[in-house]
């Protein structure tokens, strides 16, 4: 896949400009450029003026189109400004690190129609797969989970791998049930009353361990899941305020941002009416500061049509 | 579904001890707890050393706990790492103020084992840039996180 990609505040010499370029992509430079044209594009906020910030700003917030083929590049990890200041805009769907050429090119490829699964980002490794119907599965399924995981992991990055699980299956068992109609069926249920699926419903979890990197997936078979409701999700829990929680009936809220906090890059293929999955990569370190200390990328792609929107 | 977790209520007259463990959970539920306890005229001291980790739902659950706890009558002890890193995620897990002991994690490279060490809140910072003996081998430990991000909760106000 021969790739077309405007790069905006990156200078000619970055590192993911050459691994394009390396790749046989086709890369054009712009060190303002306004957002007129609406191809894909890898947007450097460190190399815009001010007003250039706000105007691309404004830009993905406005335009679906615009938001879903823009990869904004970001510094550091989840602490730094960079990534939460993105979050909190709620206008970001593509977030990765400057120091990570490949994972540009890869969530590039995915924008422009490439396939995705677990298997995209793991393609050797070792998978284990496993299945919930009921609220009652959780537990089981976090046990075996740390089994598979073992020592891999230092003991709180594994834990922050569970309890990523633990959320995006929850999400999945009460959030993401819709009726014939449409109506959600479980949302505003207490997480401690028990949920079960109909049958053949089913939540589809996935576990690959790879030589850098440990991933998980769920997918649930209603993709009642809109682009807008996990940016908004990030951008509401992001903001240290008294929104941060959600107060109705249901959850409470945090499951995604407490996903993106526990792990390394999170990923949202959203297939409107046929599925959800959301992918968690961890990656596998000697000490939790290494992981802390990490870049933090996420992604949420729109599938409902080609080329990755 | 969360898994479990222990409260244990020691209370006398003019002061209620509570001691939480294990997992903070959708079924984390305090109604136990004297309900004058957390007032001016009965103090509760919470001791959270016991806690292995903090789901979404069962933050919420603790934020209705500590709402309904006045400011100043109240003291959280030896919070596990688990807790502290909420604390730094969410927006009013606990006033600053009430947080008076926590545990940092470090992480011995020789042999790696995982240690945590107790101190005073307002030591804490200092005591994360210092060399601690690992507990198994003797050897200098690392603090095992991110201080930015592990205490970030310290340089807010309560709100």
């Amino acid at each position: 896949m021969r790739l077309d990609v405007l790069l905006v505040g990156l200078e000619t010499d970055h590192g993911v400009a050459q691994r394009l370029r390396d790749e046989g992509h086709a890369v054009t430079v712009a060190g303002q450029e306004d957002p007129i044209s609406v191809g894909t594009t890898v947007l450097d906020f460190s190399g815009l003026s001010e007003a250039g910030r706000d105007l691309w700003l404004h830009e993905l917030s406005a335009s679906d189109v615009r938001r879903a083929r823009t990869l904004v590049l970001a510094n550091g990890n989840s602490a730094s400004a960079g990534v939460n200041t993105l979050l909190a805009t709620g206008a970001v769907a593509h977030v990765a690190s400057h120091t990570r050429s490949e994972r540009v090119l890869r969530t590039l490829e995915i924008m422009n129609g490439a396939e995705l699964s677990l298997a995209t980002y793991l393609p050797a490794g070792r998978a284990s797969s496993f299945g919930v119907t009921s609220s009652n599965d959780v537990r089981g399924l976090r046990d075996e989970l740390h089994k598979t995981i073992g020592e891999r992991l230092p003991a709180r990055a594994r834990e922050g791998l569970l309890a990523t699980a633990e959320e995006l299956v929850t999400n999945a068992l009460y959030n993401a049930p819709v009726d014939a109609s449409g109506l959600r069926r479980f949302a505003h249920w207490s997480r401690r009353r028990e949920v079960t699926l109909t049958p053949p419903e089913r939540i589809d979890v996935e576990l690959r361990i790879g030589v850098d990197e440990i991933g998980l997936s769920v997918r649930d078979p209603f993709g009642s899941l809109e682009p807008y409701r996990v940016l908004q999700s990030l951008a509401r829990t992001a903001r240290l305020n008294p929104s941060q929680v959600e107060k109705k009936p249901g959850g409470a809220g945090l499951g995604i941002y407490f996903a993106m906090a526990n792990v390394g890059h999170l990923v949202f293929q959203l297939r409107t009416g046929v599925s959800t999955e959301v992918i968690a990569l961890m990656p596998i370190t000697t000490n939790y500061r290494e992981f802390a200390g990490s870049p933090k990328s996420f992604d949420v792609f729109d599938r409902r049509s080609p080329h990755g929107r | 579904m969360g898994g479990d977790c222990k409260i244990e209520i020691h209370a006398s007259e003019r002061e209620v001890r509570v001691t939480i463990s294990g997992a903070i959970s959708e079924d984390f539920d305090p109604s136990a707890i004297p309900a004058d306890a957390g007032s001016p005229e009965r103090k509760l001291t919470v001791n959270l050393a016991g806690v292995t980790r903090l789901n979404s739902s069962g933050v919420r659950e603790w934020l209705r706990f500590v709402r309904g706890l006045t400011p100043g009558c109240f003291t959280l002890e030896a919070c596990a790492v688990p807790f502290v890193q909420q604390l730094s995620m969410v927006f009013n897990m606990a006033p600053r103020s009430a947080v008076v002991s926590i545990y940092l994690p470090f992480f011995c490279d020789a042999c790696r084992l995982e240690n945590y060490v107790l101190v005073r809140s307002d030591e804490a910072r200092r005591t994360s840039a210092e060399n601690v003996a690992c507990r198994k081998c003797g050897a200098d430990t690392v603090f095992d996180d991110v201080p930015e991000v592990y205490f970030d909760w310290l340089g807010r106000d309560d709100a």
